[in-house]
């Protein structure tokens, strides 16, 4: 099943390959948008993010390996497939190194191309949808106090409550309430879920020593 | 007067006349560097593993490959001996050809001693500089395999890496190296394409599928685009095209190693995030007699 809204930016410096790519991505349910060149590309105005790029290799001014290059540096995830008349290993092997998603050769089969931007929508669906997560993950985190933060930092070390008290020099009882407070605002199930958190989060806690 | 030489450093000759050879040997010798001498280029090739020579002293016309098609095997795998040629029936092309490729003199028999030892020297130095450019392979200590159908290829790759201090295990075929017996995994594979019986697409294929995790760096005489999105897509390292460049060879594998690395350390962290989900799962069943035990333990 083809997501009709997803937008399917085209960087070509041939009108005809351009017009030809638009109507067969409008055909399969997507919307096309179509640039002559890489900086037309990179100028265009900001509405919404496509969710594939088929870009061509040689263009004029920037190069297809140029933006995909400048897209990482700025930290663009649209994922890329390469389409182009005039490729070779070397080339096709720094695409795909850079992450590309496909790097096909003209004449195209329809099919394949089809296939690689349906690849394309679903992992800029699974970026998307990582990204949220982890903000919604951060906000959770930067909702908890300083004084739970630590306790958090200490929990998923492995320390036991007795030994987070005596390390923050509070008491048991207080600890225990803190814990309760970190598994609610954090939407922790379990101590496990909550170490997975803490994981991907990049909070690490090594404990000085265990005694 | 003569600078003092070092004597470890190793010079071959490859000369079909045994007084040439025998000649050589004891010039060469009189200069200070040890010696090994072949009758062809077969038999420099097939020569046993050991020390890798600093300087190559090539005939041009030899029964069986020429000097010229030496030169051109060793550099397609990436094999960078400078080599100096010594013959009697030069002229001009093939003087040229051999340049061209790479080669560090030309000379011409009867050879000028001061001439010989000039090249010889420059070579050394030349030697020298390749095998201090990769400190870090060097370090690294890695095991690297070879999979290629191609015995020449396949020594020339091992002796490649070995010029740079890593260690090397080679195989004709995928299913030897699947056979191989369970010791300390390769830090990196250089695979071949085209194989008898499994190709190298098939074998990255089925490691995936046994999660063997080794980063495979592709070398071929007959990739094309679609062969080489595949295996990139499929997460190798590299694919790079005979005739290859031996530093760019040398640079995938050092990226090859490097992801290595950080895939074992990752590992061995994931085993430790285990431990500690384990421990807190524990904790969090233990009643609070059995925690304060725990704890005292």
């Amino acid at each position: 099943m083809r997501e009709s809204d997803a937008i399917i930016a085209i960087v070509d410096d041939d009108p005809s390959v351009r017009q030809g790519l638009q109507r067969l991505i409008r055909s399969a349910g997507w919307k096309p948008e179509t640039f002559g060149s890489a900086q037309e590309f990179l100028d265009r105005r900001r509405t919404e993010t496509p969710s594939c790029l088929v870009l061509d290799l040689q263009l004029p001014g920037l190069s297809g390996l140029d933006l995909q290059k400048q897209m990482a540096e700025a930290g663009l995830e649209t994922p890329i497939v390469f389409l182009t008349g005039h490729g070779d290993i070397p080339a096709s092997v720094k695409a795909m190194k850079a992450g590309a998603i496909e790097f096909l050769t003209k004449p195209v089969d329809e099919e394949d191309l089809l296939r690689a931007i349906q690849e394309a929508i679903e992992r800029d669906r699974r970026t998307r949808k990582q990204h949220a997560q982890l903000n919604d993950l951060r906000d959770r985190y930067q909702c908890l106090t300083a004084r739970e933060q630590e306790v958090m930092r200490q929990v998923i070390s492995g320390l036991l409550n007795k030994q987070i008290a005596a390390e923050l020099k509070i008491t048991e009882d207080t600890v225990k309430f803190h814990r309760g407070h970190i598994m609610r605002k954090m939407q922790a199930d379990s101590l496990a879920d909550l170490v997975r958190m803490a994981e991907n989060l990049g909070i690490r806690f090594h404990p000085p020593s265990i005694t | 007067m003569r600078e003092p030489r070092q004597s470890d450093v190793l010079i071959t000759i490859v000369d079909d006349d045994p007084s040439v050879r025998h000649g050589l040997e004891r010039l060469i010798g009189s200069l200070g560097w040890k010696t090994e001498a072949f009758a062809s280029a077969q038999e420099f090739l097939a020569r046993p593993q050991g020390e890798a020579p600093s300087c190559l002293v090539l005939d041009l016309q030899l029964p069986g490959l020429s000097g010229l098609d030496l030169q051109k095997q060793m550099a397609d795998v990436g094999l960078e001996t400078p080599i100096v040629f010594l013959t009697g029936h030069g002229d001009i092309a093939a003087s040229v050809q051999a340049m061209k490729a790479g080669a560090l003199g030309f000379l011409t028999k009867p050879v000028d001693e001061e001439a010989l030892s000039k090249a010889i020297q420059e070579a050394i130095e030349r030697d020298r500089r390749n095998r201090e450019q990769h400190p870090d392979l060097r370090e690294s200590g890695a095991i690297i395999a070879i999979v290629d159908d191609d015995p020449s290829v396949r020594e020339g790759l091992s002796r490649l890496m070995r010029s740079v201090g890593l260690r090397t295990e080679t195989f004709a075929s995928a299913q030897e190296l699947l056979d191989r017996p369970r010791t300390e995994p390769p830090s990196c594979l250089v695979l071949d394409l085209e194989l008898p019986g499994l190709s190298g697409l098939d074998l990255q294929k089925r490691m995936a599928e046994v999660e063997l995790e080794i980063p495979i760096v592709f070398l071929t005489g007959h990739g094309d685009i679609p062969a080489s999105v595949q295996a990139m897509k499929a997460g190798a390292v590299e694919f790079l095209c005979k005739p290859v460049d031996e530093q760019e060879l040398l640079k995938a594998i050092q990226e090859a190693i490097e992801r290595d690395r950080r895939s074992r350390q990752q590992h061995a962290e994931v085993t430790d995030l285990r431990d500690r989900i384990l421990k807190a799962e524990r904790y969090g069943r233990m009643t609070h007699e059995e925690s304060e035990k725990f704890a005292d333990e």
